[in-house]
């Protein structure tokens, strides 16, 4: 499964890279992860939940950064697995400025599903990872409008 | 009392019905013995990957598990599954993965638990560290240098290549006015019977015996491979098929679960059970079909097809299961299909990807020849802007040409391609349709007509036509006994697992002996009762077994005319069998009670010279060559040009199997059989993603047609008898399946014509259609 | 498919299922009919630990009507609504509808509440619940608040159901006399869902215009919608064929298509616009002045 898109979060590229960078932060957007360990720079590994109404899913997983150019490039390759199945795969973020206040991310990933989840559930994982990525959109959005404030 | 009448020819209702219909039989899964453990198998979620580490220690440690096993803990404890048909590499096919898993579903560890949903809590138990490997799932590209290799012992993904050219080929290619070269792909399928497989060993450890309970379509050939793999004797094994919910040739095999129940049992001395989810069966039992094919046609401006060179990519799956790499074989030699072709090459190219194995699937190579052929016969009508139904004629192996030697050498028993195709052109009212065809057109409504002619291949026979490895021949095995009380027991080898042989066999012999059909009963699917026997697949069955059948009867007819003529006083030559009675042919007046006979046989207080107590005979029937049944079929549709979406108008079959023992059971057989092969035109395909996932991996997505998808059936048969068996009988049970696909794609393509479209490849969905339809807009306008 | 432990917990009332909602929190579901529910633990997708079955309540089973509206308990099975002689003659479009889903087995088993809770983005009932502006009945320990249905659905399997609530009854006003309606669907081959499903309805004015349009689409978007931009450009409008093809152009504006093997998300943009104009042109047909 390919996914891309693109959202325009309300930050400067610095502010919106600085956030990214900062895996611990970061983690904390991602809807569902309980746990969250820095193994190695660069290499993270943890737990998360995924609820689509009924089904719920708990995934154990490794991330692993394999090029990083600031404040405009990312490229990780992640992998997790679980009951109902496992995920592997590639994704970049790429950062452009959009004036002073507002940066646009582009984000592209390949990713591999297999198991349960995916030989029942094909109809509908384009959706969840949507709706995943928009929830953590949201949630930037805020972070990064406190942060704002903060400073 | 009235007289009995004679059963073979009518319409005698399915006697397995009633307990089938009521929920009466017994299938495996309702077979509980004490001390039943059960079986879970834990499979592989990626469809490459080397498997670095099994950790069975928390499944172990469950409560009410009792035992957990890897692939390494088997070792060599288990042989390897077999297959028996020959290539060029076979590799090694363990019952649990070692080292390297290569589909989604291979099985890699296995749980016995105290109850199933223990077992199945402890495969989430199971810690498999596996490291992924690039899948290759194209059969072309798996050909490519620098793919990735499923085995890699072989250095290759080719399991084999054959190539067979007729003698002629080149001369009959050359005095083609016109040639047509087009690519066609037979997609796979998954054969989704109605019960998954299940298995029950029990080892009686006092008896040194194993009791095996398999829904399978082959006991004694089960038995066979299983005394190999386990090394037990084959005297200490018994395989039962108790009642088995279809099979249509995906329970031709031999399975892991089978072996590892057995082994279980043997481990733990108690019975093992296991039964497959529909999620199983959909990723780990055989699929079928799945063919590439590159066709060319040699024809002349008249129509008449010269020559046909074919070259096909076969994807094989990850493994060879039993018959894996002879199905292909099949459709090579069908190629020609009816028609007189004189020259015939083809390359055949069998691959190993990382999927199911492929294997028997009602047709078994056949249906993907006819495809080709009759798809061929119809690009050729439409290249030359002929009738398709005239192309045929053109073409047709004469009726007066049989026997007929195919140009690769097969022997065409008997055959009149040309009647059938006229009676089913008539039933449709053929030219009537087509004026209404250009009529709708005008109205801008797209119909479409579509034919198929087809021949096909079944009763295999002689011996010498299958493997020798496969322990088991081009025949077929029948026990008679006629029981003190004078009603009739038949033993067969055959396994029928569904076809209705309870209800043939016995209108075969109740004719043979003046008895009511209700008289006898049939038994299969116990080795322990039953002789050796082969089994029911091929469309065997009715030529081998009720041949079979008919001779054993013929024996103890002997056995009883003589008892008859001892007593009667006349020569056994005169008696005949009627009514109950052994009777004088001139006057059947005078006659004796079948059951006086009975009386003297198993009395025997009167020793009769020459004639030993009780009355029980058998057979073994081999016959000296192939049936080849064939026919018409006649597919109406209508697609909607703004959604795809066909419509099946009108569906007409003339089917010719010879003589014809209960037309109520050819029928079904025909209806079943045509809603498989509409399902595969249509809906169904197996999907494996690039990655090797199965993305059809339940009946949620693959999609089999309803009752409610499929059309009303006006069916018809003509009757050609067979010179190969005495019951003039040639085989039914896939022919259905083969004569129709080709019909609903040529009358979907047929349909789809004004817009200059000729070929589109199966599963002909609406998206597909809506698609080509878009495209020929565009390439119109532009 | 054997699902995981849970335990089993029958309910008497809709009192009964809250205080036990409440009571065992967030591994507990609500078991109707079972047919989204139950294959979804036999796969182990989903493992709640405890189900509360509320197939017994008397109180959700009852189909009625109270002054001017028709009030359908969540227990109400597809083939009682299918069958129910009220709801032919007052809710015609939803009668339709229920006949369209599954097969036999599953309209007997199968509950309105159920499939609205579960929202499958391509379950039938969500397309006539939407274009016949239904309100959903939500009670929990605190109370009942209404929700139009247009609120309900909220993103794939989502609604503005909250854990502690239960989805109490559906309350329809009836069609109005004279009106048209028709529910149309593309079934998935496989599982007989909606690739596409259109409910529409409509109420010509005397003088034969559209004077009010109602049109409910599932089975494209992770969630059902009401085609507002179609609703829009035909109301006012002679239903003639023009007219009615550009409105139907609108049914898939903005909409982020869903897409798998069955269809891509253009085609589904495709069929929802041929389905909709084909919906339409039916219940204008069967519009009595
Ligand atoms: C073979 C098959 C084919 C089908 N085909 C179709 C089809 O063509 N079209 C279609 O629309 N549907 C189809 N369905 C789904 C069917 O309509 C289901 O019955 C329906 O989706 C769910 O209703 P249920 O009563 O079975 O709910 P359940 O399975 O019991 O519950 C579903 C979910 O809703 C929750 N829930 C149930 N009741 C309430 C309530 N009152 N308040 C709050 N939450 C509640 C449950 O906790 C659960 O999460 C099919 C199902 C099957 C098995």
């Amino acid at each position: 499964m390919k996914i891309s898109g693109e959202h325009l979060l309300p930050a400067a590229q610095e502010q919106v890279w600085a956030l990214l960078d900062d895996p611990a932060r970061l983690a904390r957007l991602v809807p569902g992860v309980q746990k969250f360990n820095i193994v190695a720079p660069d290499e993270f590994e943890g737990t998360m939940t995924v609820a689509v109404a009924a089904v719920k899913g708990t995934y154990t997983g490794h991330i692993k950064i394999d090029e990083k150019r600031q404040p405009e490039y990312y490229k990780a390759s992640f992998d997790g697995k679980g009951a109902q199945g496992f995920i592997r795969g590639t994704g970049t973020l790429e950062l452009e400025p959009k004036g002073q206040e507002q940066t646009l991310v582009r984000y592209a990933a390949d990713v591999q599903i297999g198991g349960p989840i995916m030989q029942v559930g094909q109809r509908m994982l384009e959706s969840v990872a949507k709706r995943m990525l928009n929830d953590f959109f949201a949630a930037a959005e805020t972070e990064l409008k406190g942060g704002t404030n903060q400073s | 009392m009235a007289a009995l009448p004679k059963f073979i020819g009518e319409r005698v209702r399915r006697r397995e019905d009633p307990r089938l219909i009521t929920g009466t039989g017994t299938y495996v899964d309702d077979i509980k013995l004490p001390g039943m453990l059960h079986a879970a198998v834990m499979r592989s979620p990626y469809a490459h990957a080397k498997i670095n580490s099994v950790d069975l220690s928390r499944a172990r440690n469950h409560p009410g598990v009792i035992m957990a096993l890897s692939g390494e803990d088997i070792g060599d404890k288990i042989g390897s599954l077999p297959c028996v048909a020959p290539a060029q590499h076979v590799p090694v096919h363990p019952v649990l993965a070692r080292g390297k898993v290569r589909f989604v579903g291979e099985p890699v560890a296995i749980v016995v638990a105290e109850n199933p949903y223990v077992a199945r809590d402890a495969i989430d138990l199971i810690n498999v560290e596996f490291d992924p490997l690039p899948a290759v799932v194209d059969v072309e590209k798996a050909l490519e240098s620098g793919a990735p290799l499923v085995h890699e012992e072989f250095g290759t993904n080719l399991v084999t290549r054959a190539e067979v050219t007729s003698p002629g080929f080149e001369k009959a290619m050359a005095e083609a006015q016109r040639t047509l070269k087009f690519r066609l792909i037979n997609q796979r399928l998954t054969p989704t019977m109605m019960e998954p497989r299940a298995v029950l060993a029990n080892w009686e450890r006092g008896y040194k015996q194993l009791t095996l309970w398999s829904s399978t379509q082959i006991p004694h050939l089960l038995r066979s491979q299983l005394a190999d793999m386990l090394k037990l004797p084959e005297n200490k094994i018994r395989v039962i098929a108790p009642e088995v919910g279809g099979g249509f040739g995906a329970k031709l095999n031999v399975y892991p679960e089978e072996a590892l129940c057995a082994y279980l049992s043997m481990e733990l001395n108690r019975p093992v059970k296991w039964i497959e989810t529909r999620r199983e069966n959909m990723a780990a039992t055989t699929h079928g079909r799945d063919h590439v094919t590159y066709v060319e046609v040699g024809f002349k401006n008249d129509g008449t097809i010269t020559a046909i060179k074919a070259k096909f990519f076969c994807d094989m799956g990850a493994y060879l299961h039993l018959l894996t790499p002879a199905i292909p074989g099949f459709t090579g030699l069908m190629a020609t299909g009816c028609y007189k072709i004189a020259g015939l090459s083809f390359e055949q190219n069998l691959v190993f990807t990382n999927k199911m194995a492929t294997d028997a699937y009602r047709g078994a190579g056949r249906p993907e020849a006819t495809y080709l052929i009759e798809r061929t016969v119809d690009m050729v009508a439409a290249e030359l802007g002929m009738d398709p139904a005239e192309v045929r004629r053109k073409n047709f192996i004469p009726k007066d040409a049989f026997p007929y030697t195919t140009p690769v050498g097969l022997q065409f028993d008997s055959g009149n391609y040309e009647a059938a195709l006229d009676k089913a052109l008539e039933m449709v009212g053929y030219q009537k349709l087509r004026q209404e065809q250009a009529e709708a057109a005008k109205k801008g409504r797209y119909i479409g007509i579509g034919l198929s002619t087809y021949v096909e291949i079944c009763g295999i026979g002689p011996s010498a036509l299958l493997p020798p490895k496969l322990k088991g021949g081009g025949w077929e095995s029948a026990t008679i006994r006629i029981e003190p009380d004078c009603k009739v027991t038949v033993l067969t080898g055959t396994s029928p697992h569904g076809q209705g042989e309870e209800t043939t066999f016995a209108q075969i012999a109740a004719d043979a002996f003046g008895v009511d059909v209700d008289d006898v009963t049939v038994i299969h699917g116990d080795t322990a009762v039953v002789q050796y026997g082969i089994g029911t697949f091929g469309s065997r069955t009715t030529a081998l077994g009720g041949t079979a059948v008919l001779m054993a009867a013929q024996k103890l007819q002997d056995k009883m005319k003589k008892i008859a003529s001892h007593m009667m006083e006349v020569p056994p030559e005169q008696l005949i069998f009627t009514n109950r009675t052994i009777a004088l042919a001139s006057d059947p007046s005078k006659s004796i009670p079948l059951q006086k006979v009975v009386e003297a046989a198993y009395g025997y207080k009167q020793p009769i010279p020459g004639v030993e107590p009780g009355l029980d005979a058998n057979a073994f029937y081999e016959p000296s060559g192939c049936t080849f049944p064939f026919g018409a079929h006649v597919c109406v549709v209508e697609v909607d040009p703004e959604t795809g979406v066909v419509k099946v108008l009108r569906y007409v079959a003339v089917d010719d199997c010879g003589k014809i023992i209960n037309p109520l059971l050819v029928d079904g057989q025909i209806q079943g059989g045509i809603a498989q092969g509409l399902g595969q035109a249509l809906y169904e395909e197996t999907v494996y993603d690039e990655n090797g996932q199965l993305v059809t991996a339940s009946l949620m997505d693959y999609a089999v047609p309803k009752a409610t998808m499929v059309p009303r059936f006006e069916l018809a048969n003509t009757v050609t008898p067979t010179h190969i068996n005495p019951l003039g009988v040639k085989g039914v049970g896939e022919a259905g399946t083969i004569g129709s696909t080709p019909a609903v794609v040529n009358a979907v393509i047929d349909a789809l014509k004004p817009f200059g479209i000729r070929h589109l490849d199966m599963p002909l969905k609406p998206e597909k259609i809506w698609r080509a339809i878009q495209q020929a807009k565009q390439t119109m306008k532009g | 498919m054997f699902p995981a432990t849970f335990e089993y917990h029958r309910a008497q009332s809709v009192k009964e299922a809250l205080s036990l909602l409440k009571r065992l929190g967030d591994g507990a579901k609500l078991l109707s009919g079972g047919h989204s529910l139950i294959p979804m633990m036999k796969l182990r997708l989903a493992q709640p630990s405890h189900l509360i079955d509320i197939g017994g309540v008397r109180e959700l089973s009852q189909i009625s009507e109270e002054g001017n509206k028709i009030l359908i308990g969540a227990t109400v099975t597809h083939s009682e609504i299918a069958s129910s002689p009220l709801i032919k003659q007052k809710l015609g479009l939803l009668a339709d509808c229920a006949a369209e889903i599954g097969d036999v087995q599953v309209r007997n088993r199968g509950t309105i509440g159920g499939s609205l809770a579960h929202a499958d983005p391509a379950a039938d009932y969500p397309a006539a619940v939407l274009a016949l502006e239904a309100e959903l009945e939500l009670e929990s320990e605190q109370g009942t608040r209404t929700v139009k249905a247009q609120d309900f659905f909220v993103d794939l399997m989502t609604t503005a159901l909250r854990p502690d609530e239960i989805l109490r009854r559906v309350v329809f006003a009836p069609i109005p006399q004279g009106a048209g309606y028709a529910y149309l669907k593309h079934p998935q081959p496989a599982s007989g869902f909606a690739i596409v499903g259109v409910a529409a309805l409509v109420t010509l004015g005397k003088d034969g215009s559209c004077e009010k349009v109602r049109v409910g689409i599932t089975g494209i978007a992770p969630k059902p919608f009401r085609a507002t931009a179609v609703e829009s450009a035909l109301t006012g409008k002679k239903p003639d064929s023009t007219a009615l093809a550009a409105a139907a152009a609108h049914a898939a504006d903005g909409v982020d298509c869903l897409s798998d093997i069955h269809a891509s998300s253009e085609f589904r943009a495709e069929l929802a616009r041929v389905y909709t104009r084909r919906a339409l042109e039916r219940a204008i047909a069967a519009c009595k002045p």
